[in-house]
């Protein structure tokens, strides 16, 4: 009998690992987690930390890994300072505090690195496939992975596609891809997976050829650092502007490329992937140039993301017009609910519930993160937190920003829960609490300049 | 589940009782309810005067030490609010029962009669005009003229209702209070003394104060007009300060006593001995837990004129005397949030460029690093950078530093205008920073004078 984690592992190349009830998933779950939590304590420093800190030696029940979640904070704790200076075995120094990949300054070539970008290029080259995810507040997170969960990544993703739609990736379709080509982020990645799985050589294109650069996130958080401290001076700012309305310019001779391209290519099954918000740059443009809905083939494929702070300007119903314009049937539309720290995340089915994949554990908690919801049945609402227990290359362990609600009881669509039906992040939760004080930081006078 | 605690308003010195609003208050907290607002009442038309607009501001005076004998005596009403005010949030207990003590000590009549002095520059330019002769004039008439006021209060102590209802009264105009949700029972308090000794009083006539949410659009765009009102005076709060930003413009100024951030300044001579460092040690706590670490002139940042070794020793004695009961801090431990925690607890394995004294528990938390973390510390944590002179510390001074706590004291005079230049605003011996002296500028301002309205009558003699 193989171990729990192996097993757990396993049902990714079932037909559907998402039909198991939680009864049978659960004590599997717990298993897997005690035996990862053993292997990761000594290898995560931060984690072996936590679980003395807490007295937690094993997981035993859910409650105990409660007091082991990591948020995104931990993933970007690194001094920024280590990055202004460029004290990139410093930044090496971090990043094994919180990856489970025995790391050794002198194993990785850091002579001539400029910024983060090349630093991350030099892990890789050392066989950390580390990844970025450009935070709100200007200073990236850093993600460890093994080669391995680079694998697994393009696993789900291809069982996404297969579950949901019954399409197996072929690498037979022209490719839409909103978004930058390579770089360090997490969607790049995931971007350039899906060119591999669906893309018919030579008929893949990107929003820009241009990667995806932690550094640039990185710049504009010590620029906001010198304007705070009054040593950027006033042209410095005004650069900085024209480069962001530069960046803004290749964006939109990109998308008319792109668009081009898709006008080309319409009549065949396409797969299309990217942010709802550029995704409705695209439709304007297509309707300027006046394909109307439902010219594209019913077989593409669309995964279409992002939250509220990305769809902010759009108008209400644009998933619904969008949908329309695609002529997307639910189940050619890839929608999940994830976020960059877990491997792929819930897929939606076609009854629009995101189901729990049985090698992540679901932590419902309070709104503080610190209990977990009493109650394992029914419908529940808190903070989501998940162990994604097939993590290789660092601790899958991860409380969220989001509140959510999670139906343990049967889908719709048939199967077992438990499935999240909504999800709400609570930074745009209506609940600003209205507690003033004096004290303050000097993010208050950093204003307006900085996008 | 518990009732909502009752908020009782008060509209132009009426008492107002009621809860037909329910306000849902953040997380396990209790929720809390008031009389539903009519905006009508929270507006003085200006073609009438305020009721104190004429008043002496002697008069004045006296019945503000009236008011403060009776917030000193069993009949206070003090003891309510420190009631409801726990019933909110019980983590709260300590800081208001410092606070309230000290409340009675902003109605000292020396006090009231130094800020009239001082700061307005006497009573007779607030109780009418004066005659001043700019050259070639044979004299020009100037009063500083009673102001109607919207007060966004800030709520993180007690002190700050107290400090708006004296200024306030000493300026004679009109005055709404816009209640904070982490303290809506100490403006009410005192205004309810002021009621008790006479509900008649123009003073009490000339005050409102009540709760909405901040922001709430069935309030503010009506009630925020330069028809009923002059300045908006808006105590921190980033969030406070960008909505009355929104309404600010032409007739209607902000007075904004910004979100600020304040540090400490230890020179080598703390570490003359053992016992000196102790010392330095205990006035370093003291700035760093006033109001609990949450007013803006708690310490967070100390920096430290002396080696990595030195500065761990004094890290060391810190974080043993943080942990102990302070004054001004609570007694129940509020434990360190998962933000910062989630940073320090790796901080901590980057030994030597990071060093890590204490727990997330909330009895206090030190971090040594070479230059300032890059979290805003807070909930009893210090963040100690040690430095090779106290003079080149003033580069990490920005506009957003208020208090600068000094050891020795004496070394301000050689700091005071580098500081001064670099954005500092006020700087005291170390271990002084909740000392508040009322009269003196305050974010780098006069409050009074800023407050009334400069009229000039000219070429009237």
């Amino acid at each position: 009998m193989s171990d729990a984690v192996t097993q757990l592992t396993a049902l990714m190349d079932e037909d559907d690992p998402f039909a198991y009830p939680d009864g049978e998933v659960l004590p599997v779950q717990l298993e897997a987690a005690a035996q990862r939590l053993a292997e990761r304590r000594t290898q995560v420093r931060v984690l072996d930390a936590r679980a003395r800190d807490a007295s937690i030696d094993t997981v035993r029940a859910l409650d105990d890994m409660v007091p082991l979640l990591f948020s995104h904070t931990t993933y970007k704790s690194y001094p920024e300072l280590f990055v202004s200076e460029g004290r990139w075995d410093r930044m090496c120094q971090w990043l094994q505090t919180l990856s489970a990949l025995p790391l050794h300054p002198d194993d990785v070539e850091l002579s001539g690195v400029v910024d983060v970008d090349d630093w991350v290029c030099r892990l890789r080259d050392a066989g950390h496939f580390v990844f970025s995810s450009s935070g709100t507040t200007g200073k990236c997170s850093f993600l460890d992975q093994s080669r391995s969960d680079v694998d697994r990544s393009v696993r789900l993703q291809r069982l996404h596609a297969r579950w949901s739609a019954g399409i197996d990736a072929q690498s037979d379709r022209p490719v839409f891809l909103l978004g930058p080509k390579g770089g360090t982020s997490r969607w790049g990645e995931s971007f350039d997976n899906y060119a591999r799985l669906f893309g018919r050589p030579r008929a893949v294109y990107y929003l820009s050829n241009r990667p995806y650069s932690a550094a640039e996130t990185n710049r504009l958080g010590i620029l906001r650092r010198a304007i705070a401290e009054g040593r950027a001076m006033p042209g410095d700012v005004a650069d900085h502007e024209r480069y962001i309305a530069q960046r803004e310019e290749e964006i939109r001779g990109g998308l008319r490329d792109l668009v081009d391209a898709l006008v080309a290519h319409l009549g065949e099954p396409l797969f299309l992937a990217g942010m709802w918000s550029q995704f409705w740059l695209v439709m304007q443009e297509l309707r300027a140039r006046g394909i109307p809905d439902g010219s594209f083939h019913p077989d593409t494929l669309a995964r279409l993301f992002g939250g509220r702070k990305a769809t902010q300007g759009l108008p209400s119903g644009f998933e619904e017009q969008i949908c329309r314009f695609l002529g997307l049937d639910p189940s050619r539309h890839l929608r999940a609910y994830g976020m960059v720290e877990i491997a792929h995340g819930f897929p939606a089915c076609r009854a629009g519930r995101f189901h729990r994949p049985p090698w992540i554990v679901v932590l419902v908690l309070d709104r503080g993160g610190k209990r977990l919801a009493t109650c394992r049945e029914g419908v529940v609402n808190g903070r989501m937190a998940l162990v994604d227990l097939t993590i290789e290359g660092r601790w899958g362990g991860l409380v969220t920003g989001d509140n959510v609600t999670v139906d343990h009881s049967r889908c719709p669509c048939g199967r077992p829960g438990p499935t999240v039906t909504r999800v709400v992040r609570y930074t745009d939760l209506d609940e600003d609490d209205d507690k003033l004080t004096c004290a303050g930081t000097i993010d208050a006078y950093v204003r307006g300049m900085i996008r | 589940m518990n009732e909502p605690v009752a908020v009782t308003h008060i509209v132009a010195g009426r008492v107002v009782e009621g809860t037909e609003v329910v306000h849902p208050n953040r997380g396990d907290q209790r929720s809390f309810a008031t009389p539903k607002l009519a905006v009508d009442s929270l507006v003085w038309p200006r073609h009438t005067p305020g009721p104190a607009f004429d008043l002496p501001v002697g008069e004045i005076i006296d019945f503000l030490v009236a008011t403060g004998a009776l917030l000193r005596s069993d009949a206070s009403p003090l003891d309510d609010a420190l009631r409801s005010a726990v019933q909110l949030d019980p983590t709260r207990a300590s800081v208001l029962e410092h606070g309230y003590r000290k409340l009675p000590e902003h109605f000292d009549r020396a006090s009231l009669e130094f800020q009239v002095q001082h700061d307005l520059g006497g009573a007779e330019v607030i109780d009418g005009w004066c005659t001043v002769h700019p050259p070639g004039s044979n004299g020009c008439s100037v009063r500083a003229f009673p102001p109607r006021l919207v007060h966004v209060l800030a709520g993180n102590g007690p002190g700050v209702a107290a400090t708006t209802i004296v200024q306030a009264a000493l300026t004679k105009g009109l005055h709404l209070l816009k209640l904070p949700s982490n303290d809506l029972f100490t403006a009410t308090a005192i205004l309810r003394s002021m009621v008790a000794i006479d509900p008649e009083h123009p003073v009490v006539r000339s005050f409102s104060a009540v709760y909405w949410k901040g922001g709430d659009e069935a309030v503010e765009p009506y009630v925020f007009r330069p028809q009923w009102f002059d300045k908006l005076v808006a105590w921190g709060g980033e969030a406070a300060l960008r909505s009355a930003l929104r309404y600010a413009g032409p007739g209607l100024e902000l007075v904004s006593f910004d979100p600020k951030v304040s540090i400490s300044l230890i020179g080598r001579e703390a570490f003359e001995s053992e016992a000196t460092l102790t010392t330095v040690a205990e006035l370093a706590v003291a700035d760093a837990t006033v109001s609990n670490q949450e007013s803006c002139a708690a310490s967070r940042y100390q920096f430290v004129e002396g080696n990595v070794e030195e500065s761990d020793r004094f890290c060391t004695l810190l974080v043993g005397r943080l942990t102990a009961f302070r004054p001004h801090a609570t007694a129940t431990p509020r434990p360190t949030p998962a933000e910062i925690r989630d940073e320090v607890e790796v901080l901590r394995l980057l030994e030597p460029d990071y060093r890590v004294w204490g727990s997330y528990d909330g009895d206090g938390l030190v971090v040594r690093s070479m230059a300032p973390v890059d979290f805003h510390p807070t909930h009893r944590t210090v963040n100690v950078v040690p430095v090779d002179s106290l003079g080149s510390a003033t580069r990490f001074v920005t506009v957003a530093t208020q208090t600068v706590g000094i050891y020795p004291p004496a070394r301000s005079i050689e700091l005071r205008d580098s500081l001064a230049r670099a954005g500092a605003q006020r700087l005291v011996p170390l271990g002084r920073a909740s000392l508040w002296r009322p009269g003196l500028p305050h974010d780098a301002m006069y409050p009074l004078r800023r407050l009334v309205r400069w009229i000039v009558d000219q070429e009237t003699i």
